[in-house]
């Protein structure tokens, strides 16, 4: 267990920046979701920390101490692959025993210790299987076995769950957030899934083309969106294009005066962006909300919630969404019908 | 792959006629063999059917001839030589190939695996002309007499040459069908490469290495071609000493060798893939 710090953390592959100059401090014992699209550079962020590539420029330290130059052998990670990767002429016992006969551990200290990590992950009967034994969910709690097992400086984890089923992925997410807590793991989690780094993240670390777009816990990046990048890319948003007229005045096309909360102050063309399940449908015009007439274009019912798109005048569509707390209440909204759409202006941002 | 490819074929094809057509190949494939092994139990000495009896007398005849005797131990000899070289340099040489990348990847491999593609003939010509011209060249400059051609030596580095593909064919691709991350898992566990290589990659890719050397084996163990140009006087391998044989005679003893030959050949195959699980290498 220990912080991990990334000063200046650059890779490049033939010129082009795969990783651009990533600075970042991990608490010990936080657990930090590095998420973002496909290609956007997190798998190589992992991998630098791993030692598995070496960084280009700048630094990775381990409580301070300087780790960029160290093999992988010698840095004591644990990682955690989306394919598993176990050792597949091995059994389960002998694959969570590998790094600790490479740490010299031996005899009962270490079957102990293999026992610990597998009771940890509910699977000390299955110790003599072979991986091809098992099921995808129970490997990939091997494998996280087999990377605790050596109480790590840094748990790694790429994509763990991308190749699980969805039940399975709930539950082997619980798993390593239940794990990484009461052993107070610093680790790192890669996913291309937002909610899936919303749902375990103390920390979440947005990136995109090889930057940092924004860190924040859960809650910050969701609601306070630093760019417009994290706000299309984490949640749902609307985008109303329209004109800042002066801080808090945001005039939309069509002509409509709306007032907004948080962001940026100075005049011109923006947008002013706002979550779905902010907006409240057919609600009368008062409180100082803002307020806006529309037809309603589509109604998509989604089990726990209804999706509603609106088309406001200016023909820009708007998409609402209501919780479905009474059954009978979806028949009120039919496309075509005229409504009213309203919500608290700090709930709007303009980015 | 088989099967991806036979799921894209029209449903009516998918079924018997897909597996009426797989056993008939197989028939034609083992239809030859099954009759040679059949002969050599015929009683009667000029071929013919249907046989007047059947006797084992050819066995016993084949074991008797000092020459299949001496041509079998010969071949074993050399077929176990020929797999020793094979496994050396090809399993070095198909980690390269799969890994790394290198000016004149593609040379390489293509020359590794042109004793595949060269007729055996051609080869076996080019390697008995290449060993004169060796040995004029050291006679001539260096005053050396070293036999090559017809020599025990050349005739092993012949065999070896014909062993090579095979190795790293298979072994190139029971690597390249290895998922790295499992190596990298072991490295980030402690392990060095050396140690990760010995105790994670070998173990891994053992199949594919045991297929090289079968194959290997096999094929030097049945090589007539190019062993033509290779033997010398008093050192000929099992199936030149069958070609020798049929030249003056027509009996079923040839039947008897090529049947025990056969069964070598498939308890060799038979063995390895219950131990070793060969077939997952292909
Ligand atoms: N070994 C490599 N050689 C060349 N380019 C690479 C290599 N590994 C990754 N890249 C490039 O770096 C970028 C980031 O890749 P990666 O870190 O795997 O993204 P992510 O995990 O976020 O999907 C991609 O554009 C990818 O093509
Ligand atoms: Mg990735």
């Amino acid at each position: 267990m220990a912080t991990i710090a990334l000063r200046h953390v650059t890779k490049r592959y033939h010129h082009t920046p795969s990783v651009d100059d990533i600075s970042l401090d991990i608490a010990q014992g936080e657990l930090v979701a590095f998420v973002g699209p496909s290609g956007c550079g997190k798998t190589t962020t992992l991998r630098m920390i791993a030692g598995l590539t070496d960084v280009t420029s700048g630094s990775i330290l381990f409580d301070g101490r300087d780790v960029s130059d160290l093999p992988t052998y010698r840095r004591n990670t644990g990682i955690v692959f989306q394919g598993y990767a176990l050792f597949p002429h091995m059994t389960v016992a002998e694959n969570v025993a590998f790094g600790l006969q490479m740490r010299r551990v031996r005899g009962t200290a270490m079957a102990e210790r293999v026992n610990d990590a597998l009771a940890m992950v509910r699977l000390e009967d299955y110790a003599h299987r072979l991986p091809r034994e098992m099921s995808g969910g129970q490997q990939q709690r091997v494998a996280l076995a087999r990377a605790i097992a050596i109480k790590p400086d840094a748990l790694l984890l790429d994509e763990p769950l991308s190749a699980l089923d969805a039940k399975l992925r709930q539950e082997v997410r619980d798993e390593i957030r239940r794990l990484q807590r009461s052993l107070g793991l610093t680790t790192v989690f890669v996913t291309h899934d937002q909610e899936e780094a919303v749902s375990i993240a103390d920390r979440i670390v947005v990136m995109n083309a090889g930057k940092i777009e924004q860190v924040g816990s859960p809650q910050e990046v969701y609601e306070k969106p630093a760019t417009r990048f994290v706000a299309q890319f984490i949640g749902l948003s609307n985008f109303l294009s329209g004109e800042v007229e002066a801080p808090g005045r945001f005039r939309i096309r069509g002509g409509g005066l709306l007032t907004y909360g948080d962001g940026k102050v100075n005049g011109g063309r923006q947008d002013l962006i706002v979550r779905p399940e902010k907006i409240e449908l057919g609600a009368k015009p008062d409180q100082g909300l803002n307020h806006l007439e529309g037809v309603i274009d589509s109604v998509t019912y989604l089990g726990p919630l209804t999706e509603v798109r609106v088309r406001l005048a200016s023909g820009e569509k708007l998409v609402a969404h209501r919780q479905n707390r009474r059954l009978g209440e979806l028949e009120t909204f039919q496309p075509g019908q005229p409504t009213t759409i309203a919500w608290a202006p700090e709930a709007g941002f303009v980015l | 792959m088989m099967s991806a490819l036979a799921s894209s074929l029209p449903r009516w094809i998918r079924g018997y006629p897909l597996k009426i057509a797989a056993y008939l190949a197989f028939l034609v494939v083992l239809a030859p063999l099954l009759a040679v092994i059949w002969v050599s139990f015929f009683e009667n000495k000029i071929i013919g059917f249907p046989p007047t009896g059947y006797t084992l007398k050819w066995f016993v005849n084949a074991w008797n001839f000092e020459r299949f005797h001496r041509g079998f131990i010969l071949s074993v000899e050399v077929g176990l030589i020929a797999t020793g070289v094979s496994i050396l340099l090809g399993v070095p040489a198909a980690l390269a190939l799969a890994r790394k990348k290198f000016v004149g990847h593609e040379v390489v491999h293509s020359l590794l695996m042109s004793p595949l593609i060269v007729p055996g003939i051609v080869a076996g010509a080019a390697i008995f002309m290449f060993f004169i011209e060796v040995e004029v060249l050291l006679n001539d400059r260096f005053k050396v007499q070293l036999p090559l051609a017809g020599s025990l030596f050349g005739l092993c580095v012949g065999h070896s040459l014909l062993a090579l593909p095979w190795t790293v064919r298979l072994v190139t691709a029971s690597l390249i069908g290895m998922d790295r991350q499992v190596e990298e898992a072991a490295m980030s566990l402690g392990a060095t490469p050396w140690w990760t290589f010995w105790h994670i990659t070998l173990p891994i890719i053992r199949p594919g290495i045991v297929a090289g050397a079968v194959f290997s084996f096999v094929a030097s163990f049945v090589d007539l071609e190019k062993s033509i140009f290779l033997v010398g006087p008093g050192r000929t391998t099992l199936p030149i000493e069958m070609i020798n044989y049929l030249e003056w005679n027509i009996d079923p003893t040839i039947a008897a060798v090529a049947t025990i030959q056969a069964l070598i050949i498939a308890t060799a195959l038979i063995v390895s893939d219950y131990f070793f699980k060969i077939t997952r290498a292909f």
